[in-house]
């Protein structure tokens, strides 16, 4: 007999170290069948490659199995072999007890997975795969980067908490893994479900996944411990429904926690795209989201202030009707609250209510996401995706759907509504990909009709979206081997063109008012510098007028409501990429604003809102002045 | 040390082991001046409870068949008992008393009391002959 | 500042569910003494034993081990009590060396010389697993663990049965010559009523939950009879005798058993017209079968 005697504590997980040293050599043994099992099975793979499969294997079968058979053997093994009056009638406490007991078995299932990892790559390196050389490869860092491990270990967590408690009451460790391995299963079944249904800031989720597990691990544990040194006996009768009990109270607990400690994305935190304007003036409603990921529409006043999510995660692309009442949009949301497939169409009060389904089943795009348009009746709304032409009633029954192969315009866009509402309007290319097309769509009767076609190409228009719908639609047309434009109208009625202007700068049209068309000129002079002048016209009685006379190339022009300034975007010569907006009145005179920025529309006669595509911010621009104001964030 | 207890026994234990002392003394095979053990070995060797043991060293000493030096251990008592002939006559008397009640109540005729009670010192004074001789044997062989 | 008792139990119930195993028992042990108690399996020895030692917690009522409550101070109470369960589960894995040194980690008042005495003395082997042991050196293995540590207080639930009489004999005399001798208390139950009889110097009886006798050995020896009394016709119908735990009627004789046999109790039973009376003496054996079949009223004392 030793003659120094060691503390209850080691002697204790000394003890339970021999006890479940067999878990460890398991472990180790398995992974070093498991290149051969797999090898058996899959004859003709790359030995190389199974060395990796395995790998992934290890982590999502094999690694649980490790955790569960430790957990449970925890307080049901003991309970098991009936040690358990042994051990509680020895001068140590139930607290202590629990403590080695589960520490040691945490730090033995940990050993067993950190080893057979090990095993597996050292064997996977000499069978011919990457081996340890993985470790520091892209490949492998795919599979296990920071997030997925960190979920993994999580996972484990639950599983090893879950075990545990249930053999805090069993005794049979075969009874509390099977019971553990259920628990765990809801558990992660419900936290999942939670995660889906709360529309977190995409950079809180990992908090949230995070402290929801590991929170309700600790729960789980902590109850296993409370109910552990409680004096009785050991496995009860009622210990399956006080466990039941135990771990509803801990999936309740926990979204409460969540939902209290996180947010939803604000704008403050947000990237910034695709805002669209209310009929006043007085909103705005934004696409917000956090690297691109789960968006969602927030509402806000023009000025920024009382800001709130409108609608849930993976939604965007609002648009304000006509009269103000409702916001379309474009929902990315399947019934789990996950991303789908198709996207679906769907309108919501501005107040948040009457939230509804218009289509669904929409074919999405691939490189860019669509945009409903509402007619300028606000009864309905047209959207195009994925090659389909989807037309619905805001708030009523009757979708339309068109698959746009099968029609005259291949490949068409959709430009918006005539102006009675009564059809859409469609540009393409034109029969065999050449020229230029404009069709409308009757919706009631289902019918396409050509409006207007032309052998010369579209030139790129800016879209300007009138809430009133179209009359005369800009259309501007590149002249045949040159690189000059031409500007004519269209009148979406009969299809009768005009032709207003010669050489005008691509993507600079903008009707500020259904009766005016503004555009601008753009000349070189023989000195190679290169002007626009932005001039209007009267479409009523035809009279024409300059504004203003600008250096360099515009490509983006707005006008304001009052006529008498204008957003410009333009290329200046010498600075070969990005362009400099600038607030310009009548006379010339402008004033540049900082980069990056793009109108959105005006809000009111003097006040005009940007967005800044390099910012991810939105701000008002004094027209007056010229001065900046962000507003968001 | 050698004693025949009998737990189921009336007899309290430590009663038997005064009395089965007494009659080792009186036998001669415990004899004046002669160790006996402590009362824990004595409770162990007897595997009995150190309590009764102990009382029956006590009983033992009161009744001055035994003496305790302290810190030497129990030893025999030398001389003759300190009680006159009267106390011990009065202590016999009691127990002839109870024999005397014992057999009115089994409806024993007195007369055969007394035939009965020849009998048995006759008898008691063959066998303590028989037992001295014996012990002297074991302490001539120890 | 130690106290009077080894144990103290006061009022003590246990329930399980709706069924009570333990009705209202008090008891007191005093120190350096051995108490015995005896009842027939499922009276509630084990599960006042278990209570004891806060395997399990009191319904109702209080139990002090050395002056320590036996939950609040559990922890301490196992510091200075030993406790030796019926059909102990040990680390069958475990040598006999292992599983020493494994509970002498947990005892501050340790004594590896005297384990180790022990040992030697009870001719345990050492090095092998206790898988391999007989029953009675498992016993024996146990009843070092218990002893190694110097208890004041040893608690034993039916230590011998199943053992032979060598293994029995030696037990005895370990218990008694390192516990008894050393002013400790020993508290146990057993089935082996010789021993019990042998040793004790006070015994209880538990049946069905209660305590229905509780004494010291000697006093209820001498207090509880068999009296034959013979009549000249047939014995009366009923007898009113106080402490009367049983009646064997014969045509002219009737077997009483009498708790609190005195004197004056002879005088009542003649009283009843018998002609003549004997007195038949119980061992603790017979006064057990007597008592628990008769369900009457005992000996008690309350000191």
């Amino acid at each position: 007999m030793s003659a120094t005697t060691t503390s209850p504590v080691r002697a204790i997980a000394w003890k339970e170290w021999r006890e479940q040293r067999p878990v460890l050599l398991m472990g180790v043994l398995l992974s070093a069948l498991l290149p051969l099992f797999l090898a058996a099975g899959s004859a003709g793979v790359e030995l190389s490659d199974l060395a990796d499969v395995q790998l992934v294997v290890l982590a999502c079968l094999v690694s649980p199995t490790f955790v569960l058979a430790t957990g449970a053997a925890t307080l049901a093994g003991e309970a098991g072999q009936g040690t358990f009056d042994f051990l509680l009638t020895r001068p140590v406490s139930r607290r202590t007890l629990w403590l080695v007991k589960v520490s040691m078995g945490a730090a033995v299932s940990l050993s067993a997975v950190v080893l057979s990892f090990m095993v597996a790559l050292l064997l996977s390196g000499l069978a011919g795969g990457s081996g340890f050389a993985s470790l520091s490869e892209f490949d492998l860092l795919e599979k296990f980067d920071g997030l997925v491990t960190g979920m993994i270990a999580l996972i484990l967590v639950v599983v090893y908490a879950a075990t545990v408690f249930f053999s805090t009451f069993l005794a049979r460790p075969i009874t509390a893994a099977g019971a553990g391995l259920t628990a765990s299963a809801m558990i992660l079944a419900v936290t999942f479900f939670f995660w889906s249904r709360l529309d977190l800031d995409p950079g809180s989720v990992v908090v949230f996944l995070i402290g929801h597990l590991a929170g309700i691990s600790l729960v789980i544990l902590a109850a296993s411990l409370a109910l552990f040194c409680r004096p009785g006996a050991v496995a009860t009768r009622r210990g399956p429904i006080v466990a039941g009990l135990a771990i509803l109270a801990s999936l309740a607990l926990s979204p409460v926690v969540a939902v209290g400690w996180l947010t939803q994305l604000s704008a403050e935190a947000a990237q910034l795209e695709t805002a669209s304007l209310s009929p006043t003036g007085g909103a705005i409603a934004v696409t917000a989201s956090r690297d691109l990921n789960s968006p969602r529409v927030l509402l806000m006043r023009a000025d920024g202030s009382e800001e709130g999510q409108l609608t849930p995660r993976l939604t965007m692309n609002p648009a304000f009707s006509p009269d103000g009442m409702w916001i379309a949009y474009v929902s990315r949301r399947s019934w789990l609250g996950l991303a789908a497939n198709d996207l679906s169409l769907r309108a919501v009060r501005p107040d948040g209510r009457e939230d509804h389904l218009i289509a669904e089943g929409i074919p999405p795009e691939e490189y860019w996401s669509p945009f409903p348009i509402i007619s300028p009746d606000s009864a309905r709304v047209a959207v195009v995706s994925g090659g389909h032409l989807i037309v619905g009633s805001i708030d009523g029954p009757g979708v339309v759907e068109v698959d746009l192969d099968r029609t005259p315009s291949k490949g068409a866009a959709l430009l918006g509504w005539t102006q009675d509402s009564r059809h859409v309007l469609m540009q393409s290319r034109g029969r065999d990909g050449e020229g230029a097309l404009i069709l409308t769509f009757d919706p009631d009767a289902q019918t396409w009709r050509t409006l207007w076609e032309s052998e010369r190409y579209f030139g790129l228009s800016g879209w300007y979206d009138p809430p009133e719908g179209y009359a005369m639609i800009p259309v501007v047309l590149e002249k045949e081997d040159v690189e000059e434009w031409d500007l004519f109208l269209v009148s979406a009625k009969d299809g009768s063109e005009i032709k207003i202007a010669e050489g005008v700068c691509r993507g600079s049209v903008h009707m500020p008012d259904p009766g005016t068309l503004a555009w601008a000129d753009c000349r070189e002079d023989d000195g190679g510098a290169q002007t626009s002048r932005i001039r209007m016209r009267d479409l009523a009685i035809g009279a024409e007028r300059d504004m203003a006379v600008l250096a360099g190339k515009i490509v983006r022009l707005s006008v304001s409501p009052s006529m008498d300034r204008a957003f410009v975007s333009r290329r200046l010569a010498g600075k070969n990429e990005g362009l400099t907006s600038s607030l310009v009145g009548s006379g010339g005179s402008a004033t540049d604003l900082p980069d990056g920025w793009i109108a959105i529309g005006w809000p009111g006669p003097s006040r005009l809102l940007v967005v800044s595509y390099l910012e991810d911010r939105i701000a008002v621009v004094d027209a007056m002045t010229g001065t900046l104001r962000p507003i968001l964030p | 040390m050698h004693l025949k207890l009998d737990p189921s026994s009336n007899v309290p234990i430590y009663s038997q082991v005064v009395d089965q002392i007494k009659a080792l003394v009186a036998s001669r095979a415990l004899r004046p001046g002669d160790r006996l053990p402590s009362v824990r070995d004595l409770a162990v060797g007897l595997r009995v409870n150190r309590n009764t043991a102990a009382r029956a060293y006590q009983m033992l000493e009161i009744e001055k068949v035994i003496e305790t030096r302290r810190g030497d251990g129990s030893f025999i008592a030398a001389g003759t008992p300190v009680w006159t002939l009267e106390e011990r006559r009065r202590r016999l008397e009691v127990i002839l008393d109870r024999a005397v009640v014992e057999a009115f109540h089994l409806g024993i005729p007195f007369e055969e009391v007394a035939n009965l009670l020849a009998e048995r010192t006759q008898r008691y004074r063959v066998e303590s002959h028989a037992a001295g001789r014996q012990g002297q044997q074991e302490k001539e062989t120890a | 500042m130690t106290s009077e008792h080894g144990i103290l139990i006061e009022g003590f119930t246990r329930r399980f569910g709706r069924r009570i195993a333990v009705d209202d028992v008090s008891l007191q042990v005093p120190r350096g003494s051995i108490f015995g108690l005896l009842g027939r399996n499922g009276a509630g020895k084990s599960t006042t034993i278990r209570a004891l030692m806060n395997l399990i917690s009191p319904s109702a009522g209080r139990m002090t081990l050395l002056g320590l409550d036996s939950v609040k101070d559990a922890l301490r109470v196992r510091q200075r009590v030993a406790y030796v369960p019926e059909e102990p589960k040990y680390y069958d894995w475990m040598t006999v060396e292992e599983i020493l040194s494994f509970n002498a980690s947990f005892y501050e008042s340790w004594d590896a010389d005297h384990a180790a005495t022990l040992v030697k003395r009870l001719e345990v082997p050492r090095g092998r697993r206790l898988r391999e042991l007989s029953l009675g050196t498992r016993a024996k293995v146990g009843l070092t663990m218990a002893l190694g540590a110097r208890p004041e207080l040893l608690i034993l639930d039916d230590p011998t049965s199943g053992l032979d009489a060598v293994v029995r004999q030696e037990f005895l005399e370990t218990i008694i010559a390192n516990v008894q001798a050393e002013g400790g208390t020993v508290f146990f139950s057993s089935h082996l009523i010789h021993e019990m009889e042998r040793v004790a110097d006070r015994v209880a009886i538990m049946d069905r939950g209660r305590i229905v006798a509780c004494a010291p050995l000697d006093r209820l020896k001498a207090e509880t009879k068999k009296v034959r009394a013979v009549y000249p016709e047939a014995p009366p119908d009923r007898f009113t005798l106080p402490g009367l735990l049983r009646v064997e009627r014969e045509p002219h004789q009737a077997v009483l058993t009498l708790s609190g046999c005195g004197p004056a109790m002879m005088q009542e039973v003649r009283g009843t017209g018998a002609e003549a009376v004997e007195v038949l003496d119980l061992s603790l054996e017979e006064i057990f079968i007597e008592t628990v079949k008769g369900g009457g009223s005992h000996v008690r004392d309350n000191d």
